[in-house]
């Protein structure tokens, strides 16, 4: 049979399935990343049914440079009122050489906790706080602009840090904790002989250690 | 109006870019590997049942939650599903396979859903490529079954229309379309912030990763270098559907290196070591075999020696009205065009 005979028969009947199914995803991926707009309305729901959660998708990478590094500390204090203070730099972050062999997800859920806690201080009504739709959207990075306060998420990050308190405290007795996130801005390229300036961004105030969070 | 039934017709005879696909395979199985062991220390917190977010509360807040990790809520039950899904992790990626390929995703998605902030764009995107992986080959080649493997698939291309090639050939043009989209969805959004457009992006992408001392953020200081480096992504980005596309192979191996050096700068550059192998994994699967295979012999090398393809050539001195018969062209098996490559 030479190499251009058209497909038929069983060959059409294994090919119709599959070009529907390439057709339909190329076209739901193009719905998922399309600009606002009325079509996109019409067109997402059906596209959502098909292909959501485990497709959805938008591809912010870098849209928007981050313009600050963000550093942190942990406050304890003791059943006396006794307190002390730990860095949690290295522990949110790896430093250069280990960062080029692995990737800290601990820093992940610092990131979104500086995000929601920034909201959260900033008045805004909490309203984006399903799990469900960072799974299908990536990281809470995507949430920037609709972002959720920290009410609901609250809890969760107590037990992060919790644990955090514990590590950088061992075997010491702990009721309260406390954490202190720093934002530094990046100078501007024309004022790089400006001195960085460090901020106080955020302040979680003393909340109560969780019990019974695993290590 | 015959281009789609020969398009389909060759797509049914022989499994294109096999190689590309054992490359993903095998960068994709080092980012899984990398995903559970960096956070080895910290896995009872970051996904176990008592950790940061509870076993009630994951299937209370988290919708689907079918992840293997919420079906109980014991500590051992949860070791034993990491360790599982790590020795998958590696089993994936030295051995590969279909079945290996279809395990290693449901046990790593599994685990992205059980903790869904922990995430970033690069376990989205292993989500959304590894159900397609399923249906490619990617162990015909650097694997220890790879000849076996081979051979079995020589004797299914005999008796077209092989299903398996089907199966291949589409899932891969839905990768490369996927990673396609990617790409040029994060250049088009580039475009509209002000620090792409003006040229100083790179610069606070490099100072806000890591300091405003050392030698990569004094060289980010410089405009000479941010600007070009800035305006080149962005073009990388936006082009790099069109340039995927192409049918000249130095075009194909010239965005490949452009974009792998992209994600080797980011990996330096910022703490997102899983997204940038993520990222390198799905550029692999670009080049065609015969691309891969001109690497092996020296393509390039022999290339800037003898200077353009004679088409090239001639193209290039024939003059600039009317058209043009194609020049002959010299038959070397580095150079065979794989034209109909989905």
């Amino acid at each position: 049979m030479p190499a251009h005979a058209p497909p038929s028969g069983r060959r059409s009947l294994l090919w119709i399935p599959l070009l529907a199914f390439a057709a339909a995803y190329c076209a739901a991926v193009a719905v998922f990343n399309a600009p606002r707009s009325p079509a996109r309305a019409a067109l997402l729901p059906a596209a959502d049914r098909a292909f959501s959660p485990a497709f959805g998708q938008t591809w912010k990478l870098f849209a928007s440079p981050i313009k600050s590094s963000w550093s942190g500390s942990v406050t304890v204090r003791g059943p006396a009122g006794e307190t002390a203070e730990g860095d949690l730099r290295e522990r949110l972050e790896h430093p250069l050489p280990a960062r080029l062999f692995s990737h800290s997800k601990t820093w992940q859920l610092g990131k979104c906790y500086v995000l929601h806690a920034l909201a959260a201080e900033s008045g805004e009504p909490p309203r984006d706080t399903d799990l469900s739709r960072r799974i299908a959207r990536s990281s809470c990075r995507d949430e920037l602009l609709t972002t959720p306060g920290l009410q609901g998420l609250q809890p969760f990050y107590d037990r992060l840090f919790t644990a955090l308190a514990r590590e950088r405290f061992p075997g010491r007795s702990l009721t309260h904790f406390r954490v202190r996130v720093y934002e530094t801005r990046v100078r501007p390229p024309d004022a790089a002989e400006r001195p960085r300036v460090r901020r106080l961004a955020i302040d979680s105030g003393w909340r109560p250690i969780v019990p019974g969070v695993a290590r | 109006m015959t281009a789609l039934p020969v398009f389909l017709r060759r797509a049914e005879h022989r499994h294109r870019r096999l190689i590309g696909a054992a490359l993903f395979r095998i960068v994709l199985g080092v980012s899984g590997l990398e995903f559970y062991l960096s956070s080895y220390p910290d896995r009872r917190l970051l996904w176990g049942p008592r950790g940061y977010l509870p076993h009630e509360a994951f299937h209370r807040l988290v919708e689907p939650d079918w992840s293997l990790y919420g079906l109980n809520g014991s500590t051992p039950y949860f070791e034993v599903l990491f360790h599982l899904g790590l020795a998958v992790a590696a089993a994936y990626t030295v051995i590969g396979g279909r079945l290996l390929t279809a395990a290693h995703f449901v046990l790593l998605a599994s685990l992205y859903m059980r903790s869904p902030q922990a995430l970033d764009h690069a376990h989205v995107l292993a989500r959304i490529m590894l159900p397609f992986s399923v249906a490619t080959v990617t162990d015909a080649y650097l694997s220890p079954f790879a000849r076996r493997r081979r051979a079995r698939l020589r004797r299914a291309e005999a008796r077209p229309p092989s299903v398996s090639a089907m199966a291949h050939n589409c899932a891969l043009f839905l990768m490369v379309f996927q990673t396609s989209a990617v790409y040029l969805m994060a250049g088009l959004w580039k475009v509209l912030d002000p620090d792409w457009r003006n040229g100083t992006a790179a610069y606070y992408v490099v100072h806000s990763g890591l300091s405003d001392t050392g030698p990569v953020a004094a060289l980010a200081a410089l405009w000479p270098v941010t600007t070009p480096l800035t305006y080149g992504t962005v073009a990388l980005e936006i082009g790099f559907p069109f340039l995927a596309a192409s049918r000249r192979r130095r075009v194909r191996l010239a965005l490949l290196s452009a974009a792998v050096s992209l994600h080797v700068a980011i990996a330096v550059s910022t703490p997102l070591l899983n997204f940038c192998l993520v990222m390198i994994a799905c550029d692999l699967l670009v080049p065609r075999d015969g691309d891969y295979r001109s690497l092996r012999r020296g393509g390039w090398r022999n290339h800037l020696r003898r200077g353009p393809r004679p088409r090239e050539r001639a193209s290039a001195e024939a003059p600039s009205k009317g058209p043009s018969l194609p020049a002959p062209r010299r038959a070397s098996p580095s150079e065979t065009p794989e034209p109909h490559n989905p």
